[in-house]
C-alpha cells in the first residue's frame, strides 16, 4: 500500500491561521512603519477569515433542520468590507500624519508622552 | 404619478425585507441619528456649510431621538432582527444617558470650539460625531458575534477621524496614528476570538453559545476570551489596552477628548456587560469555572485599571492628560461592577447579576455630568487662554468663580466627596460588591484605597485654582459655557439629595433581556 | 412646642447653610460679615432653645432611650437611609459648644480682609457639617456630615492659611480621607450583615437600632470575631486620626500652624470633638466587645498621647505649635477615659472636650492676638506682655491656667475625673476587674497619666513666664491693648471656664450622667 496522501482538513486551516496571526502579531510589534503595522493588522484579520471559513466548512456547514449554514462564511465578508474600511480611514490618517511629520514612521510619533 | 408608482412597487419589492414596524420601535434612538446624519450632510447644502446649523440640525436631531427613547414602552422588549439585535430596559436607559451625553457634547462645543473650527468643517464633524454615537448605541443592544464587530468597528472609525479632526494640528494628527493602530490592531484579535468562539460552538449568538461554554473550550476558548477583552478593553481603556488614551486625550480637541472619556468607556463597559451576563445567565450565576474565571479577570482589571489611572494621573501637568488619566481610573471602578456577574457568597438569590447593570448604568449617569462639566470648564479655559495646562488654571477661583467652583465641584465628585453624586454613585458601587461577599471585599478595599490616591491630583487642580495666586486678567465666559458647567454641578448636588429617584430611575431600567434557548440550526441558519 | 421639638434640629443644622446663601448674595465686606454674624448668632440662639425642649429627667433607660426631639424621614428608602436626627446627653453639650464657639469664630474673623465673602460662606457650611455630624443618628447621614465638614475646612486652612497653607490643607485632608475610607467600609460591612437580623431584613443604618444589642449578638453571629475587629479597628482608626491620637497626628501642628486664627479655634475647639464623639456614638456603642478587649490598645494610645503630646509641646519655640502639641496632649486624656471604661472616666472624658474647646479655642485666640501685632509666634522673642498689655496678660492667665488644670477652672475637673476614673477600673467591679484584667496594668495606665498633668503645669507655666513675665522689650513697647473686639471673644470664653470649673454638674453633668449610665448598659 502506498502511503495515502494526507487529505487537507481542518486543522490546517486553524494551523494556517494560528501561522498568520503570530506573523501579524509579530509584524504589528516590529515595525516601524504606520503602512507597515497596518499591514499585520491586515494578516490577523485574514487569519480569522481563514478560521471562520474553515470553521463553516468543516464544523458547521449544516444547520440543525439540515439546511446550509453560512453563518462564518457571511462574517468573513463582513471582516473583509470593514477592513477595507479601517484601511481606508487608517491610511487617511497616515496622509495627514504624513503631511505633518513628512514621515509615516511611529518613532516619529514622540510629542504625545508622560 | 408615475414616480409615486415606482416607489410603490419598489417598497412592495422590498417589504418583505422591511422589518415590522413594532420591531423597529425600539431602535427609534438609532433611526433618528441615522435621519439626523443625513440632515446634517444636506444642511450643508443650503446652509452654506455653516457650522452653526449643522450643529443646530444634531442637537436638534439627538434631542428628539431622546424623546423617542423616553417613549418606547418600557414593556417592549426582546430580541429583533432575528437575534441580530437586542431591545431591553437596560440598552433603552444607556441610548438615553449617550444620547443626553452627546447633545452636552454638542452644546460644549458651541461654547468652546466652535471658534477655533474652520468655518465648512461642521458637518462633517457632527457626521463623524453623530457616526460614532449610533455605533455606540448598536453596542449598548447586541450580543451577537457578528454585531459585536460591526458595532465596535462602526462606533471606532469616526472617533479614528475625531481624534485627527484638526487636520494641521501635529499633535492631533499624531494622536489620531495612535488611535489608529492601536484600534484596528486590538480589534484585529477580538476577530480572532470571535471566529475561536464560533468554531468551538458553531453559532454566533451570545446567548447560544453560553449554554455550550461549559462543555469546555481549553485554550482556543481562551484565545476567544483575551481577544473580546482586548477589543472591548480598548474601548474601555483598560490596562493594559489604556496606552492610547491620554495621547489621544491631549491631541484631540477638548469636545472629542469629552466625548470619548464617556461614550467610548460606557459603550463598551455595557457591551462587556451584556455579554458577561449573557454568558452568566447561561449558567445560571452558578461560580462555574469559566464564569468565575471572567469574572475574576474582569474583577482584577478593574483593580488595575483604577490603580494606573490613579497613579499615572500624578505627574501631569496638563489638564486633558490629567482628565484622561482620572477617566482611565474610573473605567477602572466600572470594570469592577463587571465582576458581579458571578454570585457571590452572601447573595442566594442570584440578583447581584442585575444590581451590576444598576450600578452600571447609575455610575455612567453620574459620570456623564462630572466629566461633561470638567471638559466644558478645560474647554472654557482653553478657548479664553489658549492654554490646557494646569497652570493655566492658576488663580481662577479670583479670574472666573463661577468656573473654578464648577470645577473644583467637578473634582470633589470624582474623588467621591459628598455633597456631590459621584459620592452616591462610588458608595453604592463599593457597596454591592461588598454585598456580594468574599473577595469581592478586595474589590472594595483597592476601591476605597485607590480614592485616597486620587485625592491627591484632584485637589492639585483645586489648588492650582484658589491657592496660587496669578496676575492673569479676569476671564469673560460665555454664558452657554457656564450656563452647561453650572446645570452639571448642580445636577451633581441633586443627584445626591434626590439619590432615590435616580435608583428607582435606574433600577427600573437595570434589565436585560437575555435569550432563552433557541434550537441552534434556527439561529444558525437564518440569524446568522 | 411641638413643631420645635420635631424641627429644631433640622433648623439648626441648616440655619448655617442658608445664611451661607445669603452672604454669597450679600453686597459689600461689612454687609457679608453682618450677616455672617447674625447667622451664628442666631444659631447659637436657636441652640439655647435646646435647652427649653430639653427633658431633664431622660427617661433614665438603656442607651437611646435618652434621645430626645428626634426627627426621621426617609431619605434613600432603598437602602433604609434615614435623616434621622437627634439630640442626647452626649451630643446636647458639643452642639451648644460648636454654636458658642462659630460664634466667637465669626467675631475672630473681623479682621479677614481676602476674599470676605468665600471665607464667610465656607465657615457657616462648615458649621453646617459639624452639627450635622454631631446631630445626626444614621450612619449614613453621619458620614456625608462627617465628610461635608472636610471640604470647607481644606480651603479655610489652604486659602487664608500661612506661608506652608497649601502643604498643611493637603495633609489634613489627606489624613482625614484615609480615616474616612476605613469608616465607609465599616459603614457598608455593617448594613450588610445587619440584613441577617431578623426584623432588619433591609438592613439599617439607625445607629440605635445597630447599638442594641440584641442586633449585635444577631450580627455577631454571621459575622465573626475576625471581621469585627477589623470593624472596630477601621471605625478607631477613622476616629483616632481625628481626635488627633498619636501616632496619627501629625496632621495637626501642621494644619494648626498654618490655618488662620478664628480656624485654628474651630479646629481643635470642635473638629477634634469630632473623633471624640465618634468613638462615643458609634465606636463604641456598636463594638462594645471589642472595646473591651482592645481596652489596653487605646489604653496605651491614650497614655502615649498625653506624655507625647506634652514632651513635644515643652520642646516647640512657636506659640501656636506649642498649643496645638498642647491639644494632643489634652485629647489623649480623652481617649485614656474611653478606654478605661468606668462611668467617672467617661463622664471625664466628655467633660474634657468641652473643656478643651473652650480653653483651646482661647488660647489659639490669645496666640493670634499677639501674633497680629508681633508678626511672629517665637516664643524666645517674647517677654515682658504682662506690662505692656495687662488686661490681655490677665485673660490669658485665666486660660492657661484652665489649660493646666488648675482647681476652679474647666481643665481640673475633665482631668480629675478621668484619673479617678481610671483608677476607679482598678477597683472590684469595674467592668476591666470583671474582664479579667490585671490591676497593676491598668494602676500603671493611670499613674503614668498623671505624670501628663504635671508636664502639663510644666510647659503651660514654662511659656507663661518666657512670654509675659519678665522686663518690657522695647520693640513690644506701643503694642496696642486688646480692644472691644478682641474683648468680646475673651471675656465669654474666660466666663465659661470658670463657669464649668465651678459648676461642673449643672453645666454639664446633669445632661451626660444618665445617657452615659445608658451607656453603660451597652457594656454590661
Amino acid at each position: 500500500m502506498v502511503m495515502g496522501v494526507m487529505e487537507i482538513g481542518l486543522a490546517h486551516y486553524l494551523v494556517l491561521g494560528a501561522v498568520l496571526l503570530v506573523c501579524g502579531l509579530v509584524t504589528i510589534l516590529t515595525k516601524r512603519n504606520a503602512i507597515g503595522i497596518l499591514i499585520g493588522v491586515e494578516l490577523v484579520l485574514n487569519a480569522a477569515n481563514i478560521n471562520l471559513v474553515a470553521f463553516n466548512r468543516y464544523s458547521h456547514g449544516v444547520s440543525e433542520g439540515g439546511g446550509v449554514a453560512l453563518a462564518g462564511q457571511v462574517f468573513a465578508i463582513f471582516v473583509i468590507v470593514l477592513a477595507a474600511a479601517e484601511a481606508a480611514v487608517a491610511l487617511s490618517i497616515f496622509l495627514n500624519f504624513y503631511n505633518n511629520f513628512t514621515s509615516v514612521d511611529v518613532e516619529k510619533a514622540k510629542e504625545l508622552r508622560g | 404619478m408615475a414616480s409615486m408608482g415606482l416607489i410603490f412597487t419598489s417598497l412592495a419589492a422590498v417589504g418583505p425585507f422591511v422589518p415590522e414596524w413594532g420591531q423597529m420601535r425600539p431602535f427609534v434612538g438609532e433611526l433618528v441619528l441615522m435621519g439626523t446624519i443625513v440632515g446634517v450632510l444636506l444642511s450643508a447644502f443650503w446652509g452654506r456649510r455653516s457650522n452653526a446649523v449643522a450643529g443646530v440640525v444634531s442637537l436638534a436631531g439627538l434631542m428628539l431621538a431622546v424623546v423617542g427613547l423616553l417613549l418606547v414602552r418600557p414593556t417592549e422588549g426582546g430580541e429583533q432582527f432575528r437575534g441580530m439585535l437586542v431591545s431591553d430596559h437596560f440598552a433603552v436607559l444607556w441610548k438615553i444617558l449617550l444620547l443626553v451625553f452627546t447633545a452636552g457634547v454638542v452644546l460644549m462645543w458651541f461654547s468652546t470650539t466652535r471658534v477655533s473650527m474652520h468655518e465648512g468643517d461642521g458637518p462633517e464633524f457632527f457626521t463623524l460625531l453623530l457616526g460614532a454615537c449610533l455605533g455606540m448605541c448598536l453596542m449598548g443592544s447586541t450580543s451577537n458575534l457578528l454585531m459585536i464587530f460591526m458595532a465596535v468597528e462602526m462606533a471606532s472609525l469616526p472617533s479614528y477621524v475625531l481624534a485627527g479632526f484638526r487636520k494641521t494640528d501635529r499633535v492631533g494628527s499624531e494622536a489620531a496614528l495612535k488611535y489608529v493602530l492601536f484600534g484596528a490592531a486590538t480589534s484585529a484579535v477580538m476577530v480572532y476570538g470571535l471566529s475561536m468562539l464560533y468554531g468551538l460552538y458553531g453559532t454566533l449568538q451570545i446567548g447560544e453559545l453560553a449554554r455550550r461554554v461549559d462543555l469546555g473550550g481549553g485554550v482556543p476558548l481562551a484565545v476567544a476570551m483575551v481577544g473580546i477583552l482586548a477589543g472591548v478593553g480598548f474601548k474601555i481603556s483598560a490596562v493594559p489596552f489604556h496606552f492610547w488614551c491620554p495621547d489621544v486625550f491631549e491631541g484631540a480637541g477638548v469636545d472629542v477628548a469629552a466625548f470619548l472619556s464617556v461614550a467610548s468607556k460606557g459603550a463598551g463597559l455595557t457591551l462587556l456587560l451584556r455579554i458577561l451576563m449573557t454568558i452568566g445567565h447561561g449558567l445560571g450565576y452558578a461560580g462555574s469555572e469559566v464564569l468565575t474565571s471572567l469574572a475574576v479577570t474582569v474583577g482584577v482589571m478593574g483593580a488595575i485599571t483604577c490603580t494606573v489611572g490613579n497613579t499615572g494621573a500624578y505627574v501631569q501637568m496638563n489638564m486633558k492628560r490629567l482628565l484622561a488619566y482620572s477617566s482611565i481610573a474610573h473605567a477602572g471602578y466600572m470594570l469592577c461592577i463587571l465582576s458581579l456577574v458571578v454570585r457571590g457568597g452572601s447573595d442566594a438569590n442570584g440578583v447581584m447579576a442585575n444590581s451590576a447593570a444598576q450600578a452600571l448604568l447609575l455610575y455612567l449617569a453620574v459620570y456623564l455630568f462630572m466629566n461633561l462639566g470638567a471638559f466644558t470648564v478645560a474647554g472654557l479655559v482653553q478657548r479664553e487662554t489658549g492654554g490646557e495646562r494646569l497652570e493655566d488654571y492658576t488663580g481662577l477661583g479670583r479670574r472666573s468663580p463661577l468656573l473654578a467652583v464648577c470645577m473644583g465641584a467637578f473634582m470633589f465628585s470624582l474623588v467621591g466627596l459628598p455633597p456631590f453624586a459621584g459620592f452616591g454613585a462610588k458608595v453604592y458601587v463599593m457597596w454591592k460588591l461588598g454585598a456580594n461577599g468574599s473577595w469581592w471585599w478586595a474589590l472594595v478595599a483597592v476601591i476605597g484605597v485607590n480614592t485616597v490616591f486620587s485625592l491627591y491630583y484632584y485637589l492639585r487642580v483645586v489648588r492650582v485654582m484658589f491657592m496660587v495666586e496669578s496676575e492673569k486678567p479676569e476671564m469673560v465666559v460665555s454664558p452657554l459655557g457656564g450656563g452647561l458647567a453650572l446645570v452639571c454641578a448642580v445636577m451633581l448636588l441633586v443627584m445626591l439629595v434626590a439619590f432615590e429617584p435616580v435608583l428607582n430611575l435606574t433600577g427600573r431600567y437595570a434589565k436585560l433581556h437575555l435569550p432563552r434557548s433557541v434550537p441552534t440550526g434556527q439561529v444558525v441558519a437564518g440569524g446568522l | 412646642m411641638g413643631f420645635l421639638n420635631h424641627w429644631l434640629l433640622t433648623i439648626l443644622i441648616f440655619l448655617p447653610t442658608s445664611g451661607a446663601v445669603l452672604v454669597v448674595a450679600a453686597q459689600g465686606r461689612a454687609a457679608v460679615r453682618w450677616t455672617a454674624l447674625v447667622t451664628t448668632l442666631v444659631t447659637f440662639l436657636a441652640s439655647l432653645l435646646l435647652l427649653v425642649g430639653f427633658d431633664w429627667n431622660q427617661g433614665g433607660g438603656a442607651y437611646g432611650s435618652t434621645m430626645q426631639m428626634m426627627t426621621s424621614v426617609p431619605w434613600i428608602p432603598a437602602f433604609h437611609i434615614n435623616y434621622q436626627v437627634g439630640v442626647d446627653g452626649l451630643s446636647l453639650p458639643l452642639v451648644l459648644l460648636s454654636t458658642f464657639i462659630c460664634l466667637l469664630a465669626c467675631i475672630a474673623s473681623w479682621n479677614i480682609e481676602k476674599m470676605t465673602k468665600g471665607y464667610m460662606a465656607l465657615f457657616l457650611f462648615l458649621e453646617t457639617g459639624i452639627l450635622g455630624v454631631f446631630l445626626s443618628l444614621d450612619f449614613f447621614l453621619f458620614y456625608v456630615f462627617f465628610e461635608l465638614s472636610l471640604l470647607p475646612m481644606y480651603f479655610l486652612i489652604g486659602i487664608w492659611g500661612g506661608p506652608r497653607k497649601e502643604y498643611a490643607a493637603i495633609k489634613f485632608f489627606l489624613y482625614t480621607l484615609v480615616g474616612s475610607i476605613g469608616l465607609l467600609i465599616v459603614l457598608i460591612g455593617m448594613f450588610l450583615f445587619s440584613r441577617n437580623v431578623p426584623g432588619l431584613e433591609g438592613g439599617t443604618f439607625d445607629l440605635l437600632k445597630l447599638s442594641d444589642p440584641a442586633v449585635q449578638k444577631a450580627m455577631g453571629g454571621v459575622m465573626g470575631s475576625g471581621v469585627i475587629k477589623t470593624f472596630f479597628l477601621l471605625a478607631m482608626l477613622g476616629f483616632l486620626i481625628k481626635v488627633p491620637a498619636v501616632p496619627f497626628h501629625t496632621w495637626l501642628p501642621d494644619a494648626h500652624v498654618e490655618a488662620p486664627t478664628p480656624i485654628s479655634m474651630i479646629l481643635a475647639a470642635i473638629l477634634l470633638k469630632m473623633g471624640g464623639y465618634g468613638i462615643f456614638r458609634i465606636a463604641y456603642p456598636l463594638f462594645p466587645g471589642m472595646a473591651k478587649e482592645l481596652w489596653w490598645l487605646f489604653a496605651t494610645i491614650g497614655v502615649v498621647s498625653i506624655i507625647y503630646g506634652a514632651l513635644c509641646a515643652m520642646a516647640q519655640t512657636d506659640f501656636k505649635r506649642l498649643v496645638a502639641y498642647s491639644s494632643v496632649s489634652h485629647m489623649g486624656f480623652v481617649v485614656l477615659g474611653a478606654a478605661m471604661m468606668t462611668e467617672a472616666a467617661v463622664n471625664g472624658a466628655l467633660f474634657m472636650m468641652v473643656a478643651h474647646g473652650v480653653t483651646s479655642a482661647a488660647l489659639f485666640f490669645i496666640v493670634g492676638v499677639v501674633y497680629e501685632r508681633a508678626h511672629h509666634r517665637e516664643i524666645g522673642r517674647f517677654g515682658g506682655l504682662a506690662t505692656t498689655m495687662p488686661v490681655y496678660t490677665g485673660y490669658s492667665t485665666v486660660m492657661f491656667f484652665a489649660n493646666l488644670g488648675l482647681p476652679g477652672l474647666c481643665g481640673f475637673i475633665g482631668e480629675v475625673m478621668v484619673l479617678l476614673g481610671s483608677f476607679a477600673a482598678a477597683r472590684n467591679g469595674s467592668i476591666l476587674m470583671n474582664y479579667g484584667v490585671g490591676r497593676g496594668l491598668v494602676i500603671g495606665f493611670a499613674v503614668v497619666a498623671c505624670f501628663g498633668v504635671i508636664l502639663t503645669a510644666g510647659y503651660m507655666l514654662w511659656t507663661m513666664q518666657r512670654v509675659f513675665l519678665g522686663p518690657e522689650k522695647s520693640e513690644y513697647k506701643d503694642f496696642p491693648e486688646v480692644d472691644a473686639r478682641e474683648q468680646t471673644v475673651l471675656i465669654p470664653l474666660v466666663a465659661m471656664a470658670v463657669l464649668l470649673g465651678v459648676l461642673p454638674y449643672g453645666m454639664f453633668f446633669v445632661f451626660t450622667n444618665t445617657t452615659v449610665a445608658g451607656l453603660f448598659k451597652l457594656f454590661g
